[in-house]
């Protein structure tokens, strides 16, 4: 078996792998099929994912399911995503994380923002296997509604077998902070400025981790 | 053998203070197995209206009916429910002065200390022994000023007007499985009423005790707290330790009018045969306060999810859980807030431990309705496991629809840390020791949050816990 193996993957998405550790990078689209990206990861091996679903006003349905399972001892994962959704889009995507082997550490920070009537949902999910020890996990799940009418899911799912991990999870979900508005629009910027400002403040958060080359993709 | 026909043996040598059982003549008996001759027996022995016994015949029909929903840790089919007697009483009215309370009855109490603590620091108490209220009183102060605190029973006979009105509101016998079987089964249970603007200083208890075998206890609680009306309402339940198993499927409803506080605090320390299966929902009106701290020790199983609903504009919630899950045990519990109007905010914070195949899950569900603007929420779920096989689950879902809302959830899953251990055991202390403080220093803040004599009294339950897991050497 490989290192890293790609059991299943969508249409368009880019991978790269450079001796035990593969770069995956999903600019996606609203076209996308159901086909979910399963991965499985060996010793030592590492896998990144960066998902960056851009604003489109079309009405875009994205629903993907990202499965990545660690199955030997030092194999390590990390996902970052960035979606927004407007118009009528729905955007739902499911992200399981599965530590079946001793000393694998994964971490998972997706951002969201959904402006005009999108729905949006995410649901996210740490297993740990029975009997693993020194596992660590990390989830956060931020979403930003610009429009009140935007509908929001998020279900992070935490579900351990062991004593021996250490596991955290954060979801937020809210608007843009009023306070932080008034201050810049205080500082002379007129309001599409300062929401724009905020705006890329969020985008910044998860972007800054992805690969040099492709964050300006997006 | 006590003077009315009934004693008490010690337990099956455990040394729990709960683990014993009293012989008892039960005057009323539906027999074993639920139908509708069997809810035509309890309603026709409590003398009920036409509306009521109709009520209990349609929730019988709603239970034939109901599957568990397919996240249940339970099927429906898991319990016998014609092994289980579901209406078991030696009379019908709770006595005003424990010396008039049968001596085996009274012994129970004694036993699990009701009347000291009512002596002590309460304001009322209610007593449950199996079907009905053995002793129920409230102090003349606060009977004076309007406040009632007697059984559901009774209230539906002498409050009728402020009973009905309130009555399966929130929890209507179509909500879930065990919502319908209490409806076409429930006796005893509080019925508190608390006038405008009266505010009950002291807090007032029940306390919910199963004696027999193969019994099912349902009891149903209807609390209404007026507006700008405060009440503290605590409930502590325990059970002998027998071979089958013990039903226990309460509802609690409680209603908080308009600028009211209330605080509802549950010690659940049920013996491991008891599937604790309870529907608990509370409505909070404009400007009101709404407190769930719930602790959650014993049991086979427990399924408990009090919710929030969040009624009117700036109305404030709070859930505080605690679950110890150790060996065979199943805490799956959660909390949920409905935020359905603008500028209404909700904390909801979990701390679990699972011991040596123990399992815990936090089920947790936020929801802003669409025109629920400016709501906040704040949801936190701490789990810590000890030994092999034990497992945690935290499974919370966010659905927010109103504008301006901030929704946070955390979650976080720890062990036993090494290095804090060994600092302790550097400081002299042995390792079960050192093993307690630190459990109790996880637990610390939400303990506190306890009236005092609770917390200390918890503090002590989750240190018989924790040496009753190591007494089997499992994870040292």
């Amino acid at each position: 078996m490989d290192v890293i193996e790609i059991i299943s993957c969508p249409r368009g998405i880019s991978i790269s792998c450079d001796g035990t550790k593969c770069t995956c990078l999903d600019f996606a689209d609203g076209c996308r099929g159901k086909t979910p990206l399963i991965v499985t990861v060996g010793g030592n091996g590492s896998f990144h994912y960066y998902l960056r679903l851009p604003q489109s006003d079309g009405c875009i349905v994205f629903d993907q399911t990202v499965t990545i399972s660690l199955v030997e001892p030092g194999a390590s994962a990390e996902i970052y995503g960035l979606l927004s959704g407007a118009g009528s889009s729905s955007i739902s995507i499911s992200i399981s994380l599965l530590h079946y082997a001793d000393n694998t550490n994964s971490s998972c920070n997706i951002g969201s923002i959904g402006d005009g009537c999108c729905s949006i949902s995410i649901t996210s999910k740490i297993a740990v296997g029975s009997g693993t020890k020194n596992c660590s996990s990390s989830m956060q799940i931020n979403n930003l509604r610009l429009s009140p009418q935007c509908q929001v899911r998020a279900t992070p799912i935490l579900d351990t077998a062991t004593a021996d991990c250490s596991c955290s999870h954060g979801a937020t979900v809210g608007d843009l902070d009023r306070d932080q508005l008034f201050y810049l629009r205080s500082r002379g910027l007129d309001s599409a400025a300062a929401k724009i400002t905020l705006r890329g403040a969020f985008e910044e958060k998860i972007l800054r981790n992805f690969p040099k080359a492709s964050s300006c993709n997006g | 053998m006590g003077a009315d026909g009934g004693s008490c043996d010690s337990g099956d040598g455990t040394g729990a203070e709960w683990d014993f059982s009293c012989e008892t003549d039960y005057a009323y008996d539906a027999g074993y197995g639920l139908s509708e001759e069997t809810v035509r027996y309890i309603s026709s022995i409590k003398d009920e209206p036409e509306w009521l016994l109709q009520f209990r015949l349609n929730s019988l029909k709603q239970f034939e009916k109901i599957d568990m929903p397919h996240w249940a840790p339970l099927k429906k089919s898991d319990i016998n429910y014609g092994e289980i007697r579901y209406y078991l009483a030696r009379e019908q009215l709770p006595r005003k002065n424990w010396d008039d309370v049968p001596a085996a009855v009274r012994e129970t109490f004694d036993r699990l200390g009701v009347p000291e603590n009512e002596r002590k620091f309460l304001a009322g108490v209610e007593a449950q022994f199996d079907s009905e209220m053995a002793y129920a009183n409230l102090r003349e102060e606060l009977t004076s000023q309007g406040v009632l605190f007697v059984s559901s029973s009774d209230g539906l006979r002498d409050h009728g007007e402020i009973f009905r009105q309130y009555f399966a509101t929130l929890v209507p016998p179509g909500d879930n499985t065990f919502a319908a079987l209490n409806g076409a089964a429930f006796s005893g249970g509080s019925f508190i009423y608390v006038p405008p603007g009266v505010h009950v200083a002291q807090p007032l208890q029940a306390y919910f005790r199963i004696n027999a075998e193969q019994f099912g206890q349902f009891e149903r609680t209807l609390i209404v707290v007026g507006e700008n009306a405060e009440l503290t309402y605590l409930e502590g339940c325990t059970a002998p330790r027998f071979e089958s198993t013990t039903l226990h499927a309460a509802v609690v409803e409680v209603i908080a009018l308009q600028g009211a506080k209330v605080q509802y605090i549950t010690v659940q320390n049920w013996s491991d045969n008891v599937y604790n299966l309870v529907t608990k929902r509370a409505k909070a009106m404009a400007g009101a306060e709404i407190r769930w701290i719930d602790c959650n020790i014993g049991s086979a199983l427990t399924m408990k999810y009090p919710a929030l609903i969040l009624a009117g504009e700036r109305a404030r919630g709070e859930v505080l859980s605690i679950s110890v899950a150790k060996g065979k045990q199943r805490q799956d519990t959660g909390a949920r807030a409905i935020h359905i109007c603008p500028n209404s905010s909700s904390q909801l914070i979990s701390k679990s431990l699972s011991i040596d195949g123990g399992s815990t899950t936090f089920r947790g569900q936020i929801l802003t309705a669409a025109n629920a603007h400016e709501c906040r929420c704040h949801s936190r779920c701490d789990a810590m496991l000890i030994g092999e096989n034990a497992q945690s689950q935290t499974l919370p879902k966010i659905d927010c629809r109103g504008r301006n809302c901030t929704i946070e959830h955390e979650a976080s899953l720890s062990k036993i840390s090494d290095e804090q251990l060994f600092y302790l055991r550097s400081r002299g202390m042995g390792e079960s020791q050192a093993l307690s403080l630190m459990v109790n220093g996880f637990f610390n803040d939400l303990i506190r949050e306890f009236p005092m004599e609770y917390g200390v009294e918890l503090k002590r339950l989750i240190e018989m816990e924790m040496d009753d897991a190591k007494g089997h050497g499992q994870w040292m």
